[in-house]
């Protein structure tokens, strides 16, 4: 299970297929009472792609908005502003940046006729013959910008239509998509038997049965059900009022499943692959301990046969030992379900030994994106650089020598100029710098830096 | 001190220097200056029948305390109170001085109940250190007379310093938000006037274990119990959190008992390590053994089972759980989830082998017929880069030895 060898970062990047999308997406959340607002800006501005079949690690300290990216990825908040790609289809997206477009373009247009009526004026006084013409000049420029304006306004209150009718109507398309597709599928069989009112034989009414249930599946369907997510805290994030087949069995009833042979069975399915026993079905969950509750939430996630699974930190609440049991878990699932996880955590000892790419967060700003070995040999923004520092190692030498790297953003960076963005100085290692600070990694990489973690 | 008839009570130093305040009280209704003649108080003060003298003997010069106690808890509250007293007796003195009346003198009773105050704190250490002395001189003797039998004395000692131990903790509301305020800075809190007033939900993690942590260390304790403190936090506050704790630990000179289940704290927290499985601690030894010749399988499998920054080889992760303690199972504990069990490890526990003076381990594997086990490769290939770091020539300073033996 060599990492080196991951098939998906082997293949070109033109090959890959993006499952997700996340584009400027942005979280604010209110602040304050009535009067003034402040916005508590948990996520500001973060973009990147996850690609089918790898796991996309999501690291940063408590406090930098990885959390609430995956919240918001999985529709549990509504973004504020930008917009997230599920399979190509937008799922979430937010009209912050559309209304503050359209409240900026009228205020430049206001300012923009109040130049030209003074400039109107200027010629006026100056060529007072021509008073006309001027005019009618005048009057077609201001034409031409209030139209521009209306034009751009009008395309970003589209925008805002678009994006309020994704947010809400995202699954009910697919569900229609999947019913069309189930209805085309029986399409003769409908028309033999007039919609199930004739039936012929046998044969064709066991085939009406299973076109009705297919129909219901169909109807619950959902694209974001292809999403599914592991919490972090076992003790907190399963009802300690359900047994363990309730538990896990949930998504399903959800979904318009009542069999209950068949829920028993997939129940007994997911219980073996996860590593528990079918006689743990019948169990509350206090009566499980940590890692065990762990392995009941993934079941539960996997139960719904999802492509993308965001584990929100499902390991730092346990033991040690417990933590390799579970990761080698999500390993072993991760090859023969062939999911894609977004893996937030903030152990960058188990992130490295874990994931395929790397995204290392800062109060809400991505500031480091790279191939996790790469990331690890050149870390190159100073935070990261900080979080490495700060690892704890099996070595009491090593231990009791360290110096830890602090990061001060105030001291480390000066932004009063130049504003920093992301920016790709290696293939696939993307930093939030600006200029200065681009050309100094150029120079540091060219000098052959490595920081010796991992060879 | 004076001769006041009622329990005198007087600080030689404030909160927050060193050696902490020096509590002197005198067995109630005797005058001050200890008169060590016991038979004498006993005939003056039926009282004092009951009382015994007892002291946890402190100096100044050495550090040391010197207390001394009455033998009613309700006395020695009553001391505590009349420190209060004292608060309200020269705010109602200020009161009517603002409005230029005559202070009024102070009953009898009034006066009962309060303190007689030092000038200074040099003159109360001077007396305090007189009294001690005193005491010194005599303290054989008092020991030895029948009001004092030698049983009673650590049990009484134990309560006092007990009762003690509260009544000097015993503090006004000023004073203790002014020592809260002090720990608090000890323990990093940015602002603490106004932390100080606000809910646990307003904190973030970190705060709250400094917290925590300040609330241990507001009773001055010679051991600190840390019980899992960073099992939550992420890497750079659990960077923070220790730092802390280890400068704690040298200022206040403390000794500190770790409890964690993550090898990268410990290695960088302890000098001496206990592994402990089933309720049993199955190895100890300095950090030094524990990380560089480990002896025991379960100390093998927790080194293998720790994700490294350094290397790229997968974690081994130990099959199975611990066991269920209400049926314990015979033989060694850990022998279901041993790779290296060996027969006898089912049928009987085995004892602590002594490696060498500060290296012992409970296995089988160390009996002087068992077969030879070598430890899982990660765990060789990362004690052999570590040493072969010791070895190699230090460009910087050598790194300094950590004196002082701390659990």
């Amino acid at each position: 299970m060599a990492k080196k060898n991951n098939e998906v970062l082997a293949t070109p990047a033109s090959e890959r297929e993006v499952i997700l999308s996340v584009r400027h997406l942005k979280q604010y959340f209110k602040l304050g009472g009535t009067g003034s607002f402040k916005y508590n800006k948990a996520v500001h501005d973060v973009s990147f792609d996850i690609y089918r079949g790898e796991v996309f690690g999501l690291v940063g300290e408590s406090g930098c908005g990885k959390t609430t990216i995956g919240r918001t990825i999985i529709r549990l908040y509504q973004p504020t502003s930008g917009s997230v790609y599920f399979k190509g289809v937008r799922i979430g997206a937010g009209t912050r940046w559309n209304e503050k477009e359209i409240k900026y373009t009228r205020i430049r247009l206001k300012e923009k006729l109040t130049a030209l009526n003074a400039a109107e004026k200027e010629e006026i006084a100056a060529n007072p013959e021509q008073e006309a013409e001027i005019k009618a000049r005048f009057a077609a420029e201001k034409k031409a910008a209030t139209e521009e304006a209306n034009e751009r306004i009008a395309h970003e209150r589209a925008k805002i239509i678009a994006a309020k009718k994704d947010n809400a109507n995202c699954d009910k398309d697919f569900a229609a998509e999947a019913v069309a597709e189930v209805n085309k599928q029986y399409a003769d069989l409908i028309a033999r038997t007039n919609k199930g009112t004739k039936f012929d034989n046998e044969e064709d009414k066991a085939a009406y049965a299973q076109y009705r249930k297919d129909l219901n599946t169909a109807k619950h369907a959902r694209i974001t059900a292809g999403m599914q997510m592991i919490f972090q805290d076992p003790m907190a994030s399963i009802n300690p009022r359900m047994t363990v087949r309730n538990i896990i069995s949930e998504g399903l009833r959800i979904n318009g499943v009542h069999d209950h042979e068949y829920i028993k069975e997939r129940v007994n399915e997911m219980l073996d692959k996860v590593g528990l026993l079918p006689e743990h079905a019948d169990r509350y969950p206090h009566e499980f301990s940590g890692g065990q509750r762990q392995r009941i939430g993934i079941a539960r996630a996997l139960i719904m046969n999802p492509e993308l699974i965001i584990a929100d930190e499902p390991v730092s609440a346990l033991d040690v030992s417990i933590q390799a049991q579970i990761i080698n878990l999500l390993n072993e699932l991760r090859d023969e379900l062939g999911l894609t996880i977004l893996f937030i955590a903030h152990n960058l000892s188990v992130v490295k030994y874990f994931c395929d790419r790397i995204a290392v967060m800062y109060y809400g700003n991505l500031v480091e994106l790279a191939p996790s070995d790469e990331l690890f040999r050149h870390p190159l923004h100073p935070y990261t650089r900080s979080l490495l520092s700060a690892v704890p190692r099996c070595d009491p030498d090593t231990e009791k020598n360290r110096i830890r790297i602090k990061y001060d953003p105030r001291a480390d960076h000066d932004y009063s100029v130049d504003k920093p963005r992301l920016i790709e100085i290696e293939p696939g290692h993307f930093v939030l710098c600006n200029e200065k600070e681009e050309a100094d990694y150029r120079a540091l990489l060219a000098s052959g830096y490595d920081s010796g973690y991992g060879q | 001190m004076s001769s006041n008839t009622f329990g005198t009570l007087f600080r030689v130093t404030t909160f927050g220097e060193s050696h902490g305040p020096a509590l002197g009280c005198v067995v109630d209704g005797v005058p001050a200056g200890l008169p060590l003649d016991l038979d004498a108080l006993k005939s003056q003060y039926p009282a004092v029948k009951k009382a015994i003298c007892s002291f946890a003997f402190r100096d100044d010069e050495d550090d040391r305390i010197a207390v001394f106690a009455t033998s009613y808890r309700k006395y020695v509250d009553f001391l505590a109170k009349s420190f209060a007293n004292l608060k309200k007796q020269e705010k109602r003195a200020a009161s009517y001085e603002k409005k230029g009346q005559e202070v009024p003198p102070l009953t009898l009773k009034e006066r009962a109940k309060l303190p007689e105050k030092s000038q200074t704190p040099e003159e109360a250490s001077d007396i305090l250190r007189r009294l001690c002395q005193q005491l010194a001189d005599h303290i054989d003797e008092l020991l030895a007379s029948p009001l004092v039998a030698e049983e009673y004395v650590d049990t009484f000692l134990d309560y006092y310093r007990q009762v003690i131990k509260d009544a000097y903790r015993k503090v006004s509301q000023a004073q203790a938000k002014e020592q809260a305020l002090e720990i608090m800075r000890q323990v990093g809190i940015p602002q603490p006037e106004i932390r100080f007033r606000q809910y646990p939900f307003e904190f973030s993690g970190g705060m709250r274990q400094r917290i925590v942590i300040a609330i241990a260390l507001s009773s001055r304790p010679e051991i600190l119990i840390c019980d899992e403190p960073t099992t939550a936090l992420d890497v750079t506050i659990q960077a923070q959190i220790l730092e802390l704790i280890n400068q704690l630990k040298a200022e206040l000179n403390l000794s500190i008992i770790f409890i964690t289940h993550d090898l990268g704290v410990v290695a960088n927290m302890a000098d001496d390590i206990a592994v402990m499985y089933a309720g049993k601690i199955v190895e100890y030894g300095t950090a030094d053994d524990i990380f560089y010749d480990p002896r025991h399988p379960y100390t093998w499998a927790l080194l293998a089972s720790m994700p490294d920054l350094d290397t790229k080889q997968r974690i081994d992760a130990i099959p199975g759980t611990p066991p269920n303690m209400i049926l314990p199972p015979i033989g060694d504990a850990f022998a279901v989830r041993n790779k290296y069990a060996l027969a006898i490890d089912f049928e009987e526990e085995p004892p602590l082998f002594e490696i060498s003076e500060t290296h012992a381990a409970a296995t089988w594997l160390l009996a002087p017929d068992a077969p030879k086990a070598t430890p899982p490769e990660i765990v060789t290939a990362r004690i052999e880069r570590a040493l072969a770091k010791r070895k190699a020539p230090k460009k910087k300073a050598g790194k300094e030895k950590k004196d002082g033996e701390k659990e």
